[in-house]
């Protein structure tokens, strides 16, 4: 499963060593997962692009154009690990282990829709761990 | 050892027994199937007589963090500590229900358990974040170490600055490497045990005790 690095974006296998030595590029030692749909969808995003550019000849980005527009879309979904749980399909999830223990929101249950249902009172007043040194 | 030295350990470990928690609470955290479960009931049959959980091959059995409380564990040397076991779910960034099914059970039933394990695995994770104190982390001796989610978790649990034993299970099976896991962390006392043999558990308990004391 690949990891990208969370400062450069440069993308590197499980068993890497950059992951516990720091990033090539960067130096950076924040990586998130990203799973293999994102991939996927990566991979689609970019196939959808390449026709487009052909057939224009020249490499600038049109905005305008519904595709790219997608395209755009689901790259910006792949770089940006917000979501703590990610609903692929009922039964199928991806989680991101780091927000869920930095996150101030509890996820108490999962809807087969892919609602969440949250524990407003915790997020209000978290509890203080007692420091006896 | 001089006297002085001798004198100084003795009254720092008084002033600290002034303060030192009364309880501490242990989270029993790692992969799916590690084996968490079975060195919980192991834990609590040795010191309570009581079983915490059901033990299955399928993954993601444990479901719901499960506590056991008071459970007062003494070393070779006459030191106890008291503790809540709390034993999680298996922490995994992926959750599929298409895994469940080659273990013979429908797909309805599937879903529910890919279900119910996402919200254990986001309990246990806010559990770490605020009421653990310390930590014991599962691996299975036979698995490489360096997977995705041990990495991750031991960089989260030394981040929150919590003390952790890290328990290298199934050393009773042929293939199994306790070693590697070693090598992997070596900046944390890594016990190699059979939890399902009970062996080498009362290593286990010296080093539980000499950690969350």
């Amino acid at each position: 499963m690949p990891h990208k690095c969370l400062k450069c974006g440069k993308e590197y296998d499980e068993k890497s060593p950059e992951l516990f030595s720091g990033c090539r590029e960067c130096g950076s030692r924040k990586f998130y997962f990203i799973g293999e749909l994102s991939r996927t969808e990566k991979k689609v995003s970019d196939d959808i692009r390449r026709p487009v550019l052909k057939k224009r000849g020249n490499y600038e980005y049109d905005n305008r154009n519904p595709v790219n527009e997608r395209a755009e879309i689901i790259k910006d979904r792949t770089h940006s690990p917000i979501e703590s749980i990610r609903i692929i399909e009922p039964g199928s999830y991806e989680l991101n282990i780091h927000k869920l223990v930095e996150s101030d929101d509890r996820v108490v249950r999962l809807n087969d829709e892919g609602s969440y249902m949250l524990d407003l009172i915790s997020m209000v007043h978290p509890k203080k761990r007692k420091k006896w040194f | 050892m001089d006297i002085l030295t001798q004198t100084k350990t003795g009254f720092t470990s008084i002033i600290k027994s002034f303060f030192r928690k009364k309880r501490y609470r242990i989270g029993i955290y790692g992969p799916p199937n590690a084996g968490k479960t079975t060195l919980a009931n192991r834990i609590t049959l040795d010191w309570t007589g009581e079983n915490i959980g059901a033990v299955s091959e399928i993954p993601h059995e444990t479901r719901r963090a499960h506590r056991q409380s008071d459970i007062c564990i003494t070393d070779s040397r006459g030191h106890t500590v008291i503790i809540d076991i709390v034993d999680t779910p298996g922490v995994t960034t992926k959750i599929d229900y298409k895994e469940f099914l080659e273990y013979g059970i429908t797909k309805d039933e599937a879903i529910l358990r890919a279900r119910e394990a996402t919200e254990g695995v986001a309990e246990a994770m806010h559990w770490l974040r605020e009421d653990i104190d310390g930590v014991i982390y599962m691996m299975d001796s036979t698995q490489d170490p360096f997977m995705q989610v041990n990495i991750m978790m031991i960089g989260i649990i030394e981040s929150r600055k919590l003390p952790v034993v890290i328990v290298a299970n199934k050393i009773d099976l042929p293939d199994a490497v306790p070693q590697r896991i070693r090598g992997a962390f070596p900046q944390h006392p890594v016990i190699p045990v059979s939890s399902i043999e009970g062996k080498n558990v009362e290593d286990l308990y010296d080093n539980m005790v000499r950690t969350f004391r």
